[in-house]
């Protein structure tokens, strides 16, 4: 665990849940753009976007992680990751800030199966507990 | 010094695949007429790539050229007769260099070429009378049983053995001569007795020399040792065997269909990714385009000059020069997209020029006499769609050698030439490539393929008795028909035209057939210039804006609501007194409906390979060119959509696939 400890992370919020995502894996973070839907395409599939001159296909995180879509807000954002050699978007519903973790735990369990293996582990700092999404599972899966 | 030489792969293999090409066109050639040229054509290529082989540190190809060089070195000096055994071997030594190149392009082992080697030996330090046999080109079950022997642990070698002048009954020795190698080698799996002689001449002649490739479960030492001293034998010459047949190459082609097909496209790209890393461009294309560039730094700056001015003075004095700027800036754009979009070109004759080889190997091979004439070959498509029409064009030509052409004895009974004919033609119609497949052979019966397809339950009793002759020769098109009684060798086993189809309808190409019984089919295929930007027609659909394909349209109207009819149950209209389908783009993409506002509705006519259908949109926006963007990899198989574009709006939007539409 000790290598995770000292990467940088992106925090971000969907829904309740507070989650992190390794900063290695982020290609940049864009605001909402417009969003062109693609028949036939699976549900957490929103659509696809122009991120400058590029096609990017972007995915609902909530939906991902088994929540409903809400409204987009001011503070939604895109989060653009590199999965497999291309760029993947990420809706999420807000970006807290660029932070490390002092201790990270393995996934807690007591959780449907399902849930646990999109995480990394829990990163632990002061009194709050984050999610490290584990991208390979949740595009993958 | 490894990594530095890693630097330079691609450009040697790139220039070793147009050395091989350049042997490959002047040995077809020389085969037709043979001057000093060509040959010392032949010998600055195989120079060309000794030097840069052993550069590269590839020395199983320095090594096989060197003796290639060799061999041309002396035909060069002592101006043998160009017989039909040189050329042979000459193709032999090429096929071999091929082999050698795909070997070191994916990495692989090396084949051992020394068969090859010790042949082009055995050529020169013997009279060219003196060995008038070829070696055995193996056929399809032949290599099949080498193959399996190969995997027993056998070795393949050759015998050439030449018997006495005096010695009677030849034939007989021969025989004899067979069940000793079969008895001290192993099996004997092909036979070659040299060219059949002159008419009225003694039959017996053809066997005093001959050449045998046999299985070996010994050393070739061993071999010689025991097979040395048999009567009326003059020689025996014992060679490892390299079972490279002359239409080895294009055997291997014709199995890529089939997989082509069972793993979609991605195999194709992959391919062209692997061969064509890098592009040549000629230097007068790119100073064209570095001009352009040019002209656009000027008009940039004359723009900001205008900003300038229009924040100091007044902005609207400035517009109408802001709106000339934009004008030029455009047509300078549309020059340079023309400009970039040719140096993704290449002349078809890059993918024409392997035919004549396949051509010659198949007319060889079917004991038939063929000629391929080329016309067109200077036009321009794109890059990748050459690459992808290599496929389904070799079906095309291996069809009409194998069941198009008639035996010589059949066309000259027929009053035809006993050589027969096939042109392949390419040109420019429009914004498309056409490509024109002439045979002068049989034609096609219309009777015997509906005969055929009602047996193999393609076609129902009722579908045979109104089908036109035109719809019955398009039934060779459908999955799981082959019209030759007898599976052949050449042709396969009539997996061929369902795929020759869809490759050319992934290629947004359409093909068409127009035969003559008696007097040959043409094969018409008609493809878009290029697959990177396409002319679209945009229309609004539930208010997103989608893009077909122009090439598709066949036509746009407007009918009232009381046009639609209901036939079975489901909407057509007519149209040009075709019952047409019909059906809402809306409803099949599943967007949600949209309150309609005009009275009439327009319609989109799609029409792709040979099915017909029509779609209602909300609106015609009208048609501009777009770049195709690949969708990503991520999405998965999207087989409704060809892609997508950016609009001018900055926004993306999809381009539909007309074939799906179609079809589904």
């Amino acid at each position: 665990m000790s290598s995770l400890q000292k990467e940088q992370y992106i925090e971000l919020a969907v829904g309740a849940e507070t989650c992190a995502i390794r900063i290695e894996e982020i290609h940049e973070i864009i605001k909402m753009l417009s969003i062109t839907d693609i028949p036939f395409s699976r549900n957490e599939v929103k659509g696809v976007v122009n991120l400058r001159g590029k096609v990017v296909c972007v995915m609902s995180l909530r939906n991902l992680l088994g929540m409903a879509d809400e409204p987009y807000t001011r503070n939604t954002r895109i989060i653009v990751v590199n999965y497999r050699e291309e760029f993947v978007g990420l809706i999420v519903d807000k970006v807290n800030k660029v932070t490390t973790y002092g201790e990270i735990h393995p996934p807690t369990g007591g959780h449907s199966r399902g849930r646990d293996a999109v995480f990394h582990g829990v990163g632990q700092r002061d009194d709050q507990l984050v999610g490290i999404l584990k991208l390979e599972e949740i595009l993958g899966g | 010094m490894m990594m530095e030489l890693s630097a330079y792969r691609d450009i040697f293999i790139e220039e070793l695949n147009e050395q091989l090409e350049r042997i490959d066109q002047s040995l077809l050639a020389l085969e037709h007429s043979p001057t000093a040229e060509l040959i010392q054509t032949i010998f600055r290529a195989a120079h060309t790539i000794k030097g840069s082989a052993s550069t590269m540190g590839f020395r199983e190809m320095s090594d096989l050229t060197h003796e290639v060089e060799y061999a041309l070195e002396w035909v060069r000096e002592k101006k043998p007769e160009i017989t039909g055994i040189l050329i042979d071997t000459l193709f032999r030594a090429l096929d071999a260099m091929k082999l050698l190149r795909s070997q070191y392009v994916s990495g692989g082992d090396f084949t051992d070429c020394s068969a090859v080697v010790a042949e082009i030996k055995a050529l020169i330090n013997k009279p060219a009378e003196a060995q008038p046999v070829r070696l055995p080109v193996l056929n399809e079950a032949e290599r099949l049983q080498a193959e399996e022997a190969v995997a027993a642990g056998y070795a393949l070698v050759s015998l050439t053995v030449t018997l006495k002048e005096e010695c009677l009954m030849k034939a007989a020795r021969h025989y004899i001569l067979l069940q000793r190698i079969e008895e001290v080698c192993g099996p004997v799996i092909a036979i070659a007795l040299a060219p059949p002689p002159a008419p009225g001449a003694d039959e017996d002649v053809r066997y005093s020399q001959f050449a045998v490739v046999a299985a070996a479960s010994k050393e070739i030492e061993q071999v010689s040792e025991q097979l040395t001293g048999e009567t009326d034998v003059v020689s025996m010459v014992i060679a490892p065997f390299l079972p490279v047949s002359p239409a080895g190459a294009n055997t291997q082609a014709a199995a890529e269909p089939v997989q082509a097909e069972s793993q979609g496209s991605s195999q194709g790209k992959e391919r062209s990714h692997g061969a064509q890393a890098t592009v040549r461009v000629s230097v007068e294309r790119l100073d064209h385009l570095m001009n352009l560039v040019g002209e656009l730094l000027i008009e940039q700056t004359s723009l900001a000059n205008l900003s300038a001015t229009g924040q100091r003075n007044d902005p609207a004095k400035v517009l109408p020069d802001i709106g000339s700027v934009s004008d030029h800036m455009g047509g300078i754009i549309k020059e340079l997209q023309e400009g970039v979009m040719k140096t993704r070109m290449l002349p078809i004759d890059q993918l024409f020029n392997r035919f004549p080889r396949l051509v010659r190997d198949l007319a060889q091979k079917l004991g038939k006499d063929i000629e391929l004439q080329i016309q067109g070959g200077e036009t321009e498509l794109d890059r990748i769609i050459i690459e992808e029409l290599s496929d389904p064009l070799i079906h095309l030509i291996r069809n009409s050698a194998d069941h198009g052409i008639e035996s010589p004895e059949v066309r000259t009974q027929q009053g035809k030439s006993p050589k027969g004919r096939i042109t392949l033609t390419s040109f420019h119609e429009e914004n498309q490539v056409v490509i024109r497949l002439e045979d002068d052979g049989q034609g096609i019966d219309a009777a015997k393929i509906k005969a055929s397809a009602l047996s193999k339950g393609i076609i129902t009793e009722e579908q045979a008795g109104y089908l036109t002759a035109q719809e019955a020769v398009s039934l060779i098109f459908e999955p799981g028909f082959s019209t030759a009684s007898e599976v052949s060798e050449v042709s396969g086993r009539g997996v061929g035209m369902d795929i020759v189809r869809s490759q050319i309808g992934r290629l947004n190409g359409i093909i068409d057939i127009e035969t003559e019984p008696g007097a040959g089919t043409v094969f018409i295929i008609r493809l878009p210039l290029t697959l990177a930007i396409i002319k679209g027609l945009l229309v609004n659909v539930s208010r997103r804006v989608l893009i077909l394909p122009m090439y598709n349209v066949a036509e746009i109207v407007r009918i009232s609501p009381e046009e639609i009819q209901v036939v079975q149950g489901e909407q057509a209209i007519i149209n040009h007194g075709r019952i047409v389908p019909l059906s809402w783009l809306r409803d099949k993409l599943h967007y949600p409906r949209t309150e309609r506002r005009s009275k009439t509705i327009p319609l989109v006519i799609v029409r792709s390979v040979d099915r017909i259908a029509a779609f209602a949109v909300d609106e015609i926006i009208g048609n501009q060119e777009v770049v195709i963007k690949s969708m990503g990899a991520y999405l998965g198989t999207m087989n409704h959509l060809s892609g997508a574009t950016i609009l001018g709006n900055g926004r993306v939007a999809l381009i539909l696939d007309a074939s799906y539409l179609v079809s589904h």
